[in-house]
C-alpha cells in the first residue's frame, strides 16, 4: 500500500511510492482476472446474463463503432488520395486503408470507443453497486460477484470486441471506397483490384487477436475500478474516470507490445 | 466450541491501511439470543457485522459463525454460512436492475431447484410477512425508505435463516416507521426463532428489540449486559451514550 504522508517524502521516495502503488494495482488486476477465469472454468455463468451483456456491450455499440470507422476511413482516404495523386498512385488508397485498419486502426479505434462507452458504464454501474452495498448483498445471498457480475462481461467482450472490430474494418473500407471513387475519380475496378492485392488474411487475424486482447484489458480494468470503488458518489466518479483513462492508455501499451511480438514472431 | 454459541469473535482486529477500526473484539452470541450492538457512528459496528459472514477478513484474530471458522474459510464454506444467515442492509441494498419479486426470490432462483411458481408463492408469503403485499412487480426505486427495508428483510428471510443480522434497521426513518420496523424485528424473531444481531445507535430500538446490549467504543466492547444492566451501569461512557449527552468522557468531535 502507498504511504499516506507523501508531502514529507523526497523525490526518490515519491518515485518508489508511485511504483509501489502501480505495482499494487497491476498485481491486484492480475489476481482479479485470474479469479474470474478460475470461476468461469469451474462453473459457467448463466447464459441469460452473458446474452444481456452481449446486447449491452456489443449490439448497442454498433452505432458508435460504425460512425467512427466510417468517418475515419473517409478522412484517411481524403488525406492520402490527394498526396498520392502527385505520384499517380491514388489507386493504392484502398489497399493502404485495408492494411491500416486491419492491423491498427480497426482494433485500436474500436477499443477506445468501447472504453469510453462500455468501460465507463461498467465502472459506474459496479461502483454504484459497491457503494450501495449491492455487491455485499450478492455475497450474503451466497452468490459470487465474480461469477454473477464480472464473468458475463468478460465473456461477452471476448466475442464482441473482435466482432465489432471486424465491422469497423469493413465499414472503413466503404467510406474509403466512396471517397476514392465518387470524389477522387478512381476507377472502382482498379480500386478493388489494388485492395485485393494488398489485403492479406494474417493482417486481419492479427487485428482480431489485438481486438480480443484490448477487450479483455478494458473490461478487466473497468470492472476492477468498479469493484474497488469507495466514498459514495464522488468515488463512483473517480472510478469511472480512472476506468476510461487507464483503459485507453493500457490499450495503447498492449498495442505496442503485441505489434512488437507479431513482428518478431511472423515477419 | 459450544454448539449454543453461534457467533464468536476472539481478538478481532481490523485496519484499513493505517486506520485501525477494531482493536481486539471478543464477543460470544448464543443461539436464539437477540443482541444489540450499540456505539457511535463510524466506530466500526458495521465492520464488525461484516466479519460475521466473511464480507471482510480480519487483520488479526478469529471469527466463527455456525461452527465454521470464517477467516480463511473456502468459498464453499462461506456460501454454506451465508445460506443459513440473513443480512439486512442499512439502505436495503436491493438490486436496482431487478424487481422486488426477483430481489426477494434471488437466493431461491440462483441456489436452489425451486420451480418458479413455488418461488413466487414463497416471495408473496415473505412479502406479506413483512407487511408489503402486492409489491412484487415494483422496482426498488418505486419504494420508500421504510418499504425498502421491509423488502430487504423479506429477501433475507427467504432462505429460512438461523441468524439474522440487521445493520442500522431504524436509521433514516421517521419515529413511527422506526417503531413499526422494531415491531417487525420482534415479530420476525418470534416467528423464526432466529438468533438476532442488531447494529444500532438508536437506544429506543435497542431497548425494544434486544435482550442483551453490547457497546462498541474505540475498537473494543466496553460493556456487555442486559437492558436493565445498561440502564443501571455506572460506566460513564455508556451513560453518556444512552443519555445522548455531549459532555462526558467521549469527545463528540472525535471518533
Amino acid at each position: 500500500m502507498p504511504r499516506a504522508d507523501t508531502l514529507k517524502m523526497n523525490t526518490f521516495e515519491r518515485i518508489g511510492d508511485w511504483l509501489l502503488e502501480k505495482t499494487h494495482a497491476v498485481g491486484g488486476m492480475f489476481i482479479f482476472y485470474g479469479r474470474t477465469l478460475a470461476r468461469i472454468a469451474r462453473r459457467r455463468p448463466r447464459g441469460k446474463l452473458v446474452y444481456d451483456q452481449m446486447m449491452r456491450l456489443g449490439v448497442e455499440s454498433i452505432g458508435v463503432v460504425t460512425m467512427t470507422a466510417l468517418f475515419t476511413g473517409m478522412v484517411i482516404a481524403l488525406q492520402s488520395v490527394n498526396s498520392l495523386k502527385v505520384f499517380g498512385a491514388e489507386a493504392y488508397v484502398g489497399g493502404m486503408v485495408s492494411v491500416l485498419f486491419a492491423r491498427e486502426l480497426g482494433p485500436v479505434l474500436t477499443a477506445i470507443m468501447l472504453a469510453g462507452r462500455v468501460g465507463a458504464a461498467m465502472a459506474a454501474e459496479l461502483g454504484t453497486m459497491r457503494v450501495t452495498e449491492q455487491i455485499d448483498a450478492l455475497e450474503t445471498l451466497a452468490s459470487d460477484p465474480f461469477r454473477y457480475l464480472v464473468a458475463p462481461r468478460i465473456i461477452a467482450m471476448a466475442v464482441m470486441a473482435p466482432a465489432l472490430t471486424a465491422l469497423a474494418m469493413g465499414v472503413a473500407q466503404v467510406g474509403s471506397f466512396f471517397v476514392c471513387t465518387v470524389l477522387a475519380d478512381v476507377d472502382p475496378g482498379v480500386y478493388i483490384a489494388e485492395l485485393d492485392a494488398f489485403s492479406n488474411v494474417w493482417d486481419i487475424v492479427s487485428g482480431l487477436i489485438k481486438a480480443f486482447a484490448f477487450g479483455q484489458v478494458l473490461t478487466l480494468i473497468s470492472c476492477y475500478y468498479g469493484f474497488s470503488t469507495f466514498g459514495g458518489a464522488e468515488g463512483v466518479g473517480r472510478s469511472t474516470t480512472n476506468a476510461v483513462v487507464v483503459s485507453a492508455v493500457n490499450i495503447l501499451i498492449v498495442d505496442v507490445l503485441l505489434t512488437t511480438l507479431f513482428f518478431i514472431a511472423f515477419d | 466450541m459450544d454448539p449454543e454459541t453461534v457467533i464468536r469473535t476472539r481478538n478481532l482486529r481490523k485496519s484499513f491501511g493505517e486506520t485501525v477500526v477494531l482493536e481486539g473484539v471478543d464477543l460470544d452470541i448464543h443461539r436464539g439470543e437477540s443482541i444489540a450492538i450499540i456505539g457511535r457512528s463510524g466506530v466500526g459496528k458495521s465492520v464488525l457485522l461484516k466479519h460475521v459472514l466473511g464480507l471482510l477478513q480480519p487483520t488479526e484474530g478469529d471469527v466463527w459463525c455456525l461452527g465454521i471458522r470464517v477467516n480463511g474459510a473456502s468459498l464453499a464454506e462461506l456460501h454454506e454460512i451465508r445460506s443459513r444467515a440473513g443480512y439486512v442492509f442499512q439502505f436495503a441494498a436491493l438490486f436496482d436492475s431487478l424487481n422486488i419479486r426477483e430481489n426477494v426470490g434471488f437466493f431461491l432462483d440462483n441456489h436452489t431447484d425451486t420451480p418458479p411458481d413455488e418461488v413466487d408463492r414463497i416471495v408473496d408469503e415473505k412479502l406479506a410477512q413483512v407487511g408489503l403485499p402486492e409489491t412484487a412487480h415494483l422496482m426498488p426505486a418505486e419504494l420508500s425508505g421504510g418499504m425498502k427495508k421491509r423488502a430487504g428483510l423479506a429477501r433475507a428471510l427467504v432462505g429460512e435463516p438461523q441468524i439474522i443480522l440487521y445493520d442500522e434497521p431504524t436509521s433514516g426513518l421517521d419515529p413511527i416507521t422506526a417503531a413499526a420496523i422494531n415491531d417487525l424485528i420482534n415479530e420476525t424473531k418470534d416467528l423464526t426463532r432466529a438468533t438476532t444481531v442488531i447494529i444500532t445507535h438508536d437506544m429506543a430500538s435497542a431497548y425494544k428489540t434486544a435482550d442483551r446490549i453490547a457497546m462498541l467504543h474505540e475498537g473494543r466492547i466496553i460493556f456487555d449486559g442486559t437492558a436493565e444492566e445498561v440502564r443501571a451501569t455506572e460506566n460513564p461512557y455508556v451513560q453518556q451514550f444512552i443519555q445522548g449527552r455531549a459532555r462526558g468522557p467521549i469527545n463528540p468531535l472525535f471518533k
